[in-house]
């Protein structure tokens, strides 16, 4: 009686445990590789040629303020007030208490500890305004005030930013003290790329490090909006997409999934949780030959009947009319004489190497 | 200087799902190469010689 | 120099580690396993190109991703061949994961596993998720809108877990050092593990395939036929 062959991953003394003694075709692997990569290679030019690549210049600071003041200094208030995302976000950029994303008792984002610190008042406001040839008074009037008046003055000014639906920043009153100073001055500095530069040299000559830069840049509505228009974000299958037409990283659609449903989207600790279940599903997709069930689906969808239909084939006939199907399967109009090579189907052979 | 956006890509979009015409394209590219892949007839072995 | 030999060569006596390991590996992998001129007569449906495939379309992304390296990454933004090798970078990779992901398919159904062949499907999954880090990482030096954005939506995945500090997307230096030298390494040497345990332990035969199966049992070379 045929022993249906189990799914398992080992290596049983079968016939997909022993070296295959069987038929064999001619196979040139150097002429493989080489045609396929001839094949691919033209493929590719085709596609890039005709295709080409999307490149959407970056935003800058100049460009930001220039395209929406009022959004850019309403994201500068609140840096100077260290009430932006970026100020609470918690480790590594700062110690803000309860900031972390959490599962129960886990909290891996606490893990490094500070290790990117940004000081949101001073690498954004302070800082560079005061690397301008005049600095303004208002800087001076800032740093010698106390934390709780200077909480007092950035709330005010960002209650009359949120005010202003129109384009140029709202007329100082005295209740915000030196900020609306304070951020005309740096809104003039964005403008000229001042800002862009003063950002980028704080880590030297040679800035490659831009973290305090997109951390800025993307605690404003103006970079969302961009994002949001281009579908982008993460509740737009934004993980997949890429601007224009191009296709993106589609690859990516069941790690993008989970930011569309519920219950995971709009949870606080959405990350995490999200990080934590994709490398708990690769971890299952690793170590599938392992597990029953979904090692054996392939059996109860059986389209493997159809890639080796052949081979099926050939051993039905052969097992039906009871002789060598090699008649009906060689390629030559030439007679085979059944019999004289055939092997002797033989006792199990001890795997080499 | 304004930054002038290139228009978005097409998409395309039922309830919640939205998807870019470009990744469509490539997930049914595959699953017709895949289907093309187990369908199509192979060339038999050649005859050396 | 050398040592006493057999007749047949395969005995030599071995007496060092390099030896040891020299036997080994000749053992697992015979020249004429590495590089055959035959393959079993089942491997007959174009299912089993999209290996050769990935690999071709890793080539591709591999030149393609040295011209763009070699030129800075400001290149491609300023000259018109430098934006054609950033398309042929871009579409080389879609098509690489196209192309592997197809293979991923057509090896689940096989359950090319079977027959002590796990190693091969395990490192086939590794060589999938260094590809997407690799791919992730690559995203993040296109230095436009972009990778702006992909830099300031991927810290918040990589913040939570806690690796965000020392795999920081918004420093351009560790990125590149990520994306062009240990990424590519990294897929690399797993796809050459993979390919060589293809190679120890042969494609891998039909399910319900058996001893009394007729290829088994009529065996020649179909390119010399039957004799």
């Amino acid at each position: 009686m045929k022993r249906t062959p189990s799914m398992t991953w080992r290596r049983h003394d079968d016939i997909a445990g022993r070296p295959w003694h069987g038929r064999v075709r001619d196979y040139d692997l150097f002429k493989e590789v080489t045609i396929g990569f001839v094949v691919v290679g033209a493929v590719t030019l085709g596609l890039a040629a005709v295709f080409g690549s999307p490149d959407e210049p970056g935003v800058t600071f100049a460009s930001w303020s220039a395209a929406d003041p009022v959004d850019f200094a309403s994201t500068a208030t609140a840096e100077l007030g260290g009430t932006s995302d970026t100020a609470q976000y918690g480790p590594p950029y700062n110690d803000t208490q309860g900031a972390t994303q959490t599962l129960g008792p886990l909290d891996l984002q606490s893990l490094s500890g500070v290790r990117l610190p940004v000081d949101t008042a001073t690498a954004y406001v302070i800082g560079p305004l005061k690397t301008l040839p005049a600095v303004p008074s208002a800087v001076a009037r800032w740093t010698s005030a106390s934390p709780a008046q200077q909480a007092k003055w950035t709330d005010a000014y960002a209650k009359a930013l949120a005010a202003d639906k129109g384009s140029a920043l709202p007329k100082a009153s005295r209740a915000e003290g030196p900020v609306p100073a304070l951020i005309t001055a740096l809104t003039g500095m964005a403008r000229s790329g001042a800002l862009d530069g003063a950002l980028a040299s704080q880590g030297g000559f040679y800035p490659l490090n831009h973290t305090p830069a997109i951390l800025f840049l993307g605690d404003g509505q103006y970079f969302q909006n961009l994002a949001a228009a281009q579908h982008l974000t993460g509740d737009q299958w934004g993980m997949m997409n890429e601007t224009g037409d191009t296709p993106g990283q589609a690859w990516l659609w069941l790690f993008s999934l989970f930011y569309q449903v519920q219950p995971f989207a709009s949870l606080a600790y959405a990350d995490l949780v999200i990080v934590l279940i994709m490398g708990a599903l690769t971890l299952l997709l690793a170590l599938l030959p392992f597990i029953p069930g979904l090692r054996t689906f392939p059996r109860w969808i059986p389209l493997h009947r159809v890639i080796w239909r052949d081979y099926y084939r050939a051993t039905r006939v052969s097992a039906s009319t009871g002789q060598s199907a090699t008649a009906s399967s060689a390629a030559s109009s030439s007679s085979a004489r059944s019999g004289t090579s055939e092997r002797e189907p033989s006792a199990p052979r001890s795997e080499t190497g | 200087m304004d930054i002038v956006a290139s228009a978005p890509g097409i998409y395309l979009g039922w309830g919640a799902f939205t998807i870019q015409l470009g990744n469509l394209i490539v997930i049914v590219v595959m699953l017709v190469l895949f289907a093309l892949a187990l369908l199509l007839p192979f060339p038999k072995a050649r005859r050396r010689r | 120099m050398s040592g006493p030999l057999a007749p047949d060569g395969q005995d030599e006596e071995v007496y060092t580690w390099t030896g040891r390991v020299r036997r080994w590996l000749l053992r697992r992998l015979p020249p004429q396993k590495l590089l055959p001129q035959d393959q079993p007569s089942y491997v007959s449906s174009w299912i089993y190109a999209f290996g050769m495939a990935s690999l071709a379309a890793f080539a591709v992304v591999i030149l393609s991703g040295l011209v763009l390296s070699l030129n800075g990454p400001a290149w491609y933004h300023v000259s018109s061949l430098g934006h054609f090798t950033n398309s042929v970078h871009l579409w080389s990779v879609e098509l690489f994961f196209l192309l592997m992901v197809v293979h991923l398919w057509g090896k689940y159904w096989m359950a090319a596993w079977r027959g002590g062949r796990v190693l091969t499907w395990i490192t086939g999954v590794i060589a999938f998720a260094v590809s997407i880090a690799a791919a992730f990482t690559g995203y993040l030096l296109q230095t436009n809108f972009d990778s702006q954005w992909i830099a300031f939506e991927g810290k918040d995945a990589l913040n939570a877990v806690g690796i965000g500090a020392w795999f920081n997307v918004a420093d351009l230096g560790q990125m590149f050092t990520w994306h062009i030298v240990l990424l590519p390494i990294g897929v690399g040497a797993i796809v050459v593990l993979h390919v060589l345990l293809v190679r120890v332990h042969g494609v891998v035969p039909p399910i319900d395939a058996t001893e009394e199966d007729d290829q088994v049992v009529h065996a020649y070379n179909e390119s010399e036929g039957p004799r």
